[in-house]
């Protein structure tokens, strides 16, 4: 323990403690960044999906044209993996959400009723 | 100075929900600030963001002059930022020795622990060995803030230091508080009952649905809180 009559050194000593703490910023609700990027891969994957296989449909070869129909095909099933990716960030993360504030929410609850028989 | 304590536009809450819209204070070094309002105003999670435990949303958290958002409670803490939470926060089924072994993990040797406790609380010597649930409220609180001291803290937080207890009893752990404020000790204190802290705060606030309404000398504050607490709106905004 260190000095307390000297209340300029604590807060000297207690500067020096706050200057070298390691700071990351953090973030108040992590989740909501990968929900959003789900939602985005989500969306982009099934749009992606839809113009690949659409394209493979309406590319009726013309006499002597080549179509590409494979790479077509091979964007269109990225553009599922990507909308599955997606779906279950968003789903997962959501989730974990949802739970965050669940888990307060029980934990203030429980708090409240202990004070309540403690009779405080 | 450089403030010890700065808020500037805190916001944040639990999950998705924010419970503080922009919150801001100050505490110079030495300063007793109460922060007063009723219940559900957001007091203890104000108190939760100055001690690390929820990460603002939005604004800054300043501590001696230092942007810290996002810092841990426990480096904060290990710092000489000290919080006693709402409840007291002891062990209930250990004895006080118990208890104040199960602080020495900050660093302090038993026998300092002992020495500081005992010597701003003599009556927790005679209560030694007995089971920190069955004591008094009071007594309670005092272990809690006991643990508190012998952390050496320059920055001390209250919550709800009265709650649940005997007005005499309340006055006497007031008066610890402003001798610890007379050592030096910064303290951001928490009540719901103003009475109990005005008359040794230097600076009081009025918070009322997570934001500050007014900040000023606490007569002036003890002026406007009937008004505030009944749902009146309070004039200038700090």
């Amino acid at each position: 323990m260190s000095d307390t009559s000297n209340p300029s050194s604590r807060l000297q000593e207690f500067q020096t403690e706050v200057d070298s703490l390691k700071v990351t910023g953090g973030k108040a609700n992590p989740e909501r960044t990968w929900v959003i990027v789900g939602a985005l891969l989500m969306i982009a994957g099934i749009v992606l999906s839809i113009i690949s296989y659409a394209s493979i449909s309406s590319s009726a070869p013309l006499k002597g044209q080549v179509v590409f129909t494979d790479d077509y095909a091979a964007l269109g099933t990225l553009g599922l993996v990507l909308a599955v990716v997606g779906a279950a960030l968003f789903i997962v993360m959501s989730l974990r959400r949802y739970f965050r504030f669940w888990l307060i929410r029980l934990i203030f609850e429980q708090r409240e009723q202990a004070d309540r028989i403690a009779g405080r | 100075m450089t403030p010890i304590l700065e808020l500037k536009g805190i916001r944040g809450g639990y999950g998705t929900i924010d419970v503080l819209h922009g919150v801001s204070l100050t505490v110079e070094p030495g300063q007793v600030h109460a922060l007063l309002g009723p219940n559900g105003a957001g007091k203890t999670t104000t108190l939760s963001v100055c001690s690390g435990q929820i990460v603002p949303s939005a604004g800054q958290l300043i501590i001696s002059g230092r942007e810290v958002n996002g810092v841990s409670s426990d480096a904060l803490a290990r710092a000489g930022v000290c919080l006693i939470p709402e409840g007291r926060g002891i062990f209930p089924n250990l004895t006080v020795t118990e208890n104040l072994r199960m602080f020495t993990h900050s660093g302090v040797s038993m026998n300092e622990m002992q020495e500081t406790a005992f010597a701003q609380f003599p009556r927790l010597k005679e209560r030694r060995k007995q089971i920190a649930g069955t004591m008094s409220g009071g007594e309670q609180q005092m272990l809690a803030m006991a643990r508190s001291l012998a952390a050496n803290p320059a920055l001390l937080l209250l919550d709800e230091l009265s709650m649940g207890l005997a007005p005499l009893i309340v006055e006497e752990l007031y008066e610890r508080v402003a001798a610890l404020a007379s050592q030096g000790v910064s303290i951001l204190v928490v009540e719901q009952f103003a009475q109990a802290v005005l008359g040794i705060a230097d600076v009081a606030s009025i918070m009322l649905h997570g934001r500050i309404t007014r900040t000023g000398p606490p007569q002036e504050i003890a002026e406007e809180l009937t008004e505030a607490y009944l749902g009146g709106s309070t004039g200038s905004h700090a």
